[in-house]
């Protein structure tokens, strides 16, 4: 009865529900003494060139890296480094997350796939 | 056979299969440096002539543009020839299992992806010198 509970727990947890785990490194620029308004993420902008027609302020330089749980598991995408670097931009309070560059998926000392997003997080000024 | 022994190669098997994992799927790449901050108002880096040479500085702000966006076209490119041959490799171990005997390329231990790599980081370097120039001539690219 336990041995089937548990085949049924790890059967669930392999191919449902989460499907890759993420760490962030955040190296600020400086600029944290600014009021930090937590914005939506939807409302975050994403590119992977400069903004040169509005004027911001760095914040930092987001650093993340998702992970497949598991073998069995789906490689991570650019989406889902787009959604974390998002978050992260969104923490430090910032408008925009600007020359965002991609790695290459492939194994890691933790992960069978794993995907390596940077990006630097500004907040506009004007 | 004895349970030890049965221990003893199913870890044997677990083993190999991870590195001939490792072998044919290759290591994760982290993504490329950013280039250095010219254009926040609290960037401490200054722009001058001599960071550029006399042909770039040439460049209007539409040429400039047009090759970025060439170059961004080019790195796309790259980045999903880059994912394609990560994915045939991988079709291949599903289809054979173990690689087969007469395969030896595939059983060198090596990154299939170099030189693909190599040339997307020629494109970030290429966009880099752009987007200094870019800053430089204070050009005005409208974000979307």
């Amino acid at each position: 009865m336990f041995k089937t509970l548990l085949i049924l727990i790890t059967s669930l947890f392999l191919f449902t529900g989460c499907s890759t785990w993420s760490t962030a490194n955040i190296k600020p620029s400086g600029q944290q003494n600014l009021p930090k308004k937590i914005k939506n993420t939807n409302e975050i902008v994403l590119t992977e060139e400069n903004i040169t027609d509005r004027k911001y302020i760095s914040l930092g330089e987001i650093d993340v890296s998702v992970n497949k749980l598991t073998v069995f598991h789906s490689d991570p995408k650019k989406e889902d480094v787009n959604k974390k670097l998002k978050e992260e931009a969104s923490k430090l309070g910032a408008d925009a997350v600007i020359f965002v560059r991609y790695g290459t998926v492939g194994m890691t000392m933790w992960s069978y796939g794993s995907l390596n997003g940077k990006g630097r997080a500004v907040k506009f000024v004007e | 056979m004895v349970k030890g022994e049965q221990l003893n190669l199913l870890n044997k098997i677990l083993f190999s299969l991870v590195i001939i994992s490792i072998c044919f799927i290759g290591c994760a790449k982290e993504a490329p440096n950013l280039p250095k901050d010219y254009s926040s108002l609290n960037t401490k880096n200054k722009l001058s002539k001599n960071d550029f040479t006399s042909e770039e500085l040439k460049l209007s702000c539409e040429e400039i543009s047009e090759r970025l966006k060439k170059l961004n076209s080019l790195n796309n490119y790259y980045q999903s020839k880059t994912k394609n041959e990560i994915r045939q490799v991988a079709q291949v171990i599903t289809i054979y299992g173990a690689p087969p005997k007469h395969s030896f390329p595939l059983l060198l231990p090596a990154n299939t992806n170099s030189e693909l790599n190599f040339k997307i980081a020629q494109t970030y370097r290429q966009s880099d010198i752009l987007y200094k120039l870019q800053i430089f001539k204070n050009c005005k690219y409208i974000s979307k």
